[in-house]
């Protein structure tokens, strides 16, 4: 029977840290995201330092987590967004193309969706 | 610190890496799954230990997988098994629904034909787990029971059974269980004195054997009664 409680408990477990894991990475992504909103809306009003600043600062707070998020996601989808951001960070360095510079920081907005996505137990996901 | 420890050029380091914690994995996992041979084992379990295998193997290979998605799946498996098993262990209809029942193939001399359709199993696939268990003539088998492992267990009849030494009236003289005292030339000293033997008694038995020392053993096997078999080291020239 002690067996029984054991599996019992580690499967309690690992369900408990997967909840843990998509809430963890729901906060990153939303704040990333609101992040990158924030930079588009600061591009289209032609505010590139800002806009750098604020996708500088998101591209930092994504490589805090970089060793969290390579254990649990797949690294493709992670590389991904990695060059995303190097992408955008050039595009706001050269500060000459607003529209490319939003569809860059669009593109990572969505990557990141989907990278919740994945991982949420829906059952679009399961099946 | 770890980014450090193995910059992104060190591929091959890292697939050794890997393939050790997972290995390590599959270790832990089948032993905990028991020890019975992959032939007793039953279909859950055989299907099991084949997934697992596979899982760890996809992670192994590709290292844009995280280990952790071989890791989950495999602790997830075991924890069900075991659930499972524990499950059949204490409810005998659990146990029958997940391994089924034994099925008597062969009772009294005559084939069963129904349990045989039912388990697909041809007369020629009957005939040769008989014969390979040294019956060629299915009249001479009381019950054949085919085990939920797919074993089949083979029940003679009365007058085909060989006969034992209670039958004949002999008295047969008791036989210990022979336990490894010395191993390719290396004396077994916890084997030796769970015996109860200690280290004289056996170089009176190597001297016996005009041996002197246990490196001139490859094997030797011995018995509570004290009955010994030696094989010495072939001498190489």
């Amino acid at each position: 029977m002690k067996r029984l409680w054991i599996s019992l408990a580690l499967l309690g477990l690992l369900s408990a840290l997967s909840a843990v894991h998509i809430h963890a990475l729901g906060r990153v992504t939303d704040a990333l995201s609101q992040q990158l909103s924030q930079a588009q809306e600061q591009v289209r009003s032609q505010q590139w330092d800002q806009a750098q600043a604020t996708t500088q600062s998101a591209y930092d707070r994504w490589e805090d987590c970089a060793l969290y998020l390579h254990a649990t996601l797949p690294h493709e989808d992670i590389d991904s967004i990695h060059s995303g951001y190097l992408e955008a960070l050039s595009y706001l360095s050269a500060q000459e193309d607003p529209s490319e510079c939003c569809a860059v920081l669009a593109r990572i907005i969505n990557e990141m969706h989907l990278l919740l996505d994945e991982e949420l137990p829906t059952l679009h996901n399961i099946f | 610190m770890i980014e450090h420890l193995f910059p992104r050029g060190d591929f091959l380091f890292v697939v050794l890496i890997r393939t050790v914690l997972l290995y390590l994995m599959i270790i832990v996992g089948l032993r905990l799954l028991g020890k019975r041979q992959l032939g007793e084992l039953e279909p859950t379990e055989l299907t099991l230990t084949l997934i697992i295998a596979d899982l760890a193997s996809v992670p192994m290979q590709d290292n844009g997988i995280p280990l952790l998605c071989g890791v989950i799946p495999i602790l997830t498996l075991l924890c069900c098994a075991t659930i499972l098993s524990v499950c059949s262990a204490r409810f005998i209809r659990f146990r029958t629904l997940l391994c089924g029942r034994p099925s008597i193939v062969i009772r009294q001399g005559k084939v069963v034909e129904e349990e045989l359709r039912k388990n697909r199993l041809t007369v020629d696939e009957l005939l040769e787990e008989l014969r390979i268990q040294g019956y060629t003539d299915p009249a001479a088998i009381q019950f054949a029971v085919l085990e939920t492992n797919g074993q089949l267990s083979v029940l003679p009849q009365p007058w085909a059974k060989p006969a034992t030494a209670g039958q004949l009236s002999l008295t047969a003289p008791p036989a210990g269980l022979p336990v490894l005292v010395i191993s390719d030339g290396r004396l077994l000293h916890h084997n030796l004195h769970s015996l109860g033997f200690e280290g004289r008694w056996l170089q009176k038995q190597l001297d016996k054997l005009g041996l002197s020392s246990p490196s001139q053993v490859f094997l030797l096997t011995a018995d509570q009664e004290g009955n010994t078999y030696c094989v010495p080291k072939e001498v190489r020239r």
